[in-house]
């Protein structure tokens, strides 16, 4: 009763913050405008400036807001409990430095310069970054554990920001376009785009719904989910490659937002507990609840430029984290300790 | 053994001084012809001995790179330009040809200045205290501007320094000169206004009226949009989407700090924004590309010149 309850509310909360997305925005146009066009006045329909402000503007952002809120907070679910780490985020696979190298290397060789081109780069780097991730988790015959996991995903991607670095360091002319995209932002989202890669996000979805049942015995450490007829290093490999497909679809998107993976399966946590599909549920709609309002908060603050919608998470939150913290809400992860 | 160990010392100390009492007669002379020095205070206000006619100079800004090509001296080497891996690109290749390049600017290889033996240094704009005492130490360093300086402060102490007040002169006349020609081939377009913008995929900067450009523009007479009539920052933070119309002008330089080809991709990925391309000075095709590394960034005369040109072609052309 307590999670319906929590669920409707979670959904009106998001249609609210829809609707404020749609009203507020960084430039001059006033919110009544935007409600009476909302609400069909077919004077204020007719308006150019304001079609143009609502439909090509405000509306494609706000659906990639919830898309990537929710995409990255069910990755951010998904890697810390197949990790058995707290502190995972997205960045943790290499997904982000991938995609940053993807971008750098466009940038810097093949002169991209436009939205579409660093899309698809950053997708490329993403794949990249991951696959080897799994390629050096994967070998040997101890099979995938947490710890495997992390440290491929570590090693892998401080190579990958080690190579960005130098080719940045070289070469300012990139660095000078590379600053604007690696802070992140929803602005300027085609929204045909953002429907095209729902076709990469939804299949990442899917792809964690059907692993609910054995990431819920791999909570119980991977002795037991053995015992009970899974193989944790097989649900580790599927579990990666879901929260490739969803992370690597909203870097392109929006660039790397990565504390997003990290707050929002917490928040659901403090809020849920531990029961897998419940915390995958609760962190993809907190995750849309927590960009979606960064975002608006982004056209506010600094009227009329914009504030990167990452820097805006990271300020607000982690006041937040911390405060669950304070709380007593965090909860371990896993009962067993982490081997 | 002690006595072995003292004659060896003395064998060595005759050796060493007996060398150097060899060498010194033959080289004071010419030290003495060449290598008159004298005090000379700088911008930042250090006095310094330096020498009365450098020959092997080291220039470390592209203003002082510029200033200097503009005066018909070219130094022995000089840092790249900003965010580029070579001189400033406005700058042709036949000008900087046998320059040798020291890296990057801010930070130039000290190895390599060493290896060129200069006389000189030129260092405009931007450095540190620690800078200058390592810099010190390969030649003398004269701070040639401050970063409140404009071009041609830059160019006139840059001038005096290498004593060539004259050729200064006939520059700055030079440049009068086209000032005048340009106002008289934009016409009646010397009442619009000029928008001077960066583009980028997440959105777009302005250039405020303190950047290098700006203040040729306001030279030839021509105004900024009122949001761009500001000073401090070299430009704004990024804009939103739904604020474009701070970008208006009657005319709009875009400025990019990629090659030719690239800046069309960039004026199509900015044209097919429906926000941008709704504004009055795309609507009329007084979009202009235009080429960053003098547009948005920084330079001297030489620069200064190029901003004339591009201006003439871009508003006298159509104006016809």
């Amino acid at each position: 009763m307590r999670v319906l309850s929590l669920v409707l509310s979670s959904f009106l909360i998001i249609g609210l913050l829809c609707l404020c997305s749609m009203l507020i925005g960084a430039g001059d146009t006033s919110i009544s405008d935007a409600w009476g066009y909302l609400c069909g006045d077919s004077s204020l329909r007719s308006d150019d400036n304001l079609d143009m402000v609502l439909r090509t503007l405000r509306w494609p952002r706000t659906v990639a807001a919830l898309v990537v809120g929710a995409a990255m907070g069910i990755a951010g679910a998904l890697l810390q409990t197949v990790t058995r780490n707290p502190l995972a985020d997205t960045g943790l696979l290499g997904i982000n430095s991938g995609a940053a190298m993807g971008v750098v290397i466009g940038i810097t060789y093949l002169n991209v310069s436009t939205a579409l081109g660093y899309l698809l780069w950053a997708l490329g780097g993403t794949l990249l970054g991951t696959s080897l991730v799994l390629v050096v988790a994967t070998t040997g015959k101890a099979g995938v554990t947490p710890l495997r996991l992390i440290l491929a995903g570590l090693g892998i991607g401080s190579t990958f920001h080690g190579i960005t670095a130098m080719i940045l360091l070289s070469n300012q002319t990139s660095y000078d376009e590379y600053r604007f995209w690696v802070l992140g932002s929803l602005a300027g989202v085609n929204l045909t785009i953002v429907l095209q890669m729902l076709w990469v996000i939804l299949p990442g979805i899917m792809l964690a719904i059907l692993l609910i049942r054995s990431l819920s015995a791999l909570i119980l450490g991977d002795d037991v989910a053995q015992s009970l007829g899974h193989q944790p290093g097989k649900i580790r490999i599927w579990a990666t490659l879901a929260v490739t497909l969803l992370t690597g679809a909203c870097v392109a998107l929006a660039g790397p937002i990565t504390f997003l993976g990290l707050l929002s399966p917490h928040v659901a946590r403090s809020f849920t507990g531990h029961r897998i599909g419940r915390l995958l549920t609760f962190s993809g709609l907190f995750g849309m609840i927590i960009l979606l309002s960064a975002d608006i908060l982004c056209r506010i603050v600094v009227k009329p430029f914009e504030t990167p919608v990452s820097v805006m998470i990271a300020m607000a939150g982690a006041p937040l984290l911390i405060w669950i913290v304070l709380s007593n809400r965090m909860l371990t992860l896993s009962h067993r300790e982490m081997r | 053994m002690n006595r072995l160990l003292i004659s060896a010392l003395v064998l060595a100390g005759l050796m060493f001084g007996g060398c150097g009492q060899g060498e010194s007669p033959q080289t004071t002379p010419e030290v003495e012809a060449s290598n008159a020095t004298y005090r000379y205070t700088d911008a930042a206000g250090r006095e310094l001995t330096i020498p009365v006619k450098p020959k092997r100079i080291i220039t470390l800004s592209e203003v002082d790179l510029d200033a200097m090509l503009a005066l018909g001296v070219k130094p022995i080497a000089s840092s790249d330009g900003r965010g580029q891996n070579s001189f400033p690109r406005y700058l042709d290749a036949s000008l900087t040809q046998g320059i040798v390049s020291v890296g990057r600017l801010g930070d130039p290889s000290l190895e390599a200045m060493l290896v060129q033996q200069p006389d000189l240094i030129l260092l405009g704009g931007f450095y540190t205290e620690q800078a200058l005492e390592k810099l010190s130490a390969i030649a003398p360093v004269v701070v040639t501007y401050t970063m409140r300086d404009d071009w041609k402060v830059s160019f006139a102490n840059i001038a005096k320094l290498l004593g060539r007040q004259t050729e200064c002169d006939a520059f700055m006349q030079k440049y009068n000169a086209q000032l005048d020609s340009v106002r008289k081939l934009i016409g009646e377009h010397i009442n619009d206004t000029v928008s001077i913008i960066r583009w980028n995929p997440k959105g777009p900067m302005f250039m405020y009226n303190t950047v290098f450009a700006s203040k040729v523009i306001a030279d030839i007479g021509l105004k900024r949009p009122e949001h761009q009539d500001k000073g401090g920052a070299p430009h704004s933070p990024i804009l939103s989407l739904e604020s474009l119309d701070q970008l208006d002008g009657d005319w709009i330089f875009m400025g990019t700090l990629l090659t030719e080809g690239e800046a069309v991709d960039q004026m199509q990925a900015a044209t097919s924004t429906p926000a941008f391309a709704a504004l009055k000075g795309v609507k009329s095709n007084h979009l202009v590309a235009v080429d960053g590394s003098r547009w948005t960034s920084l330079g001297g005369p030489i620069a200064a010149m190029q901003v004339l040109e591009d201006v003439a072609k871009a508003m006298g052309h159509k104006h016809e």
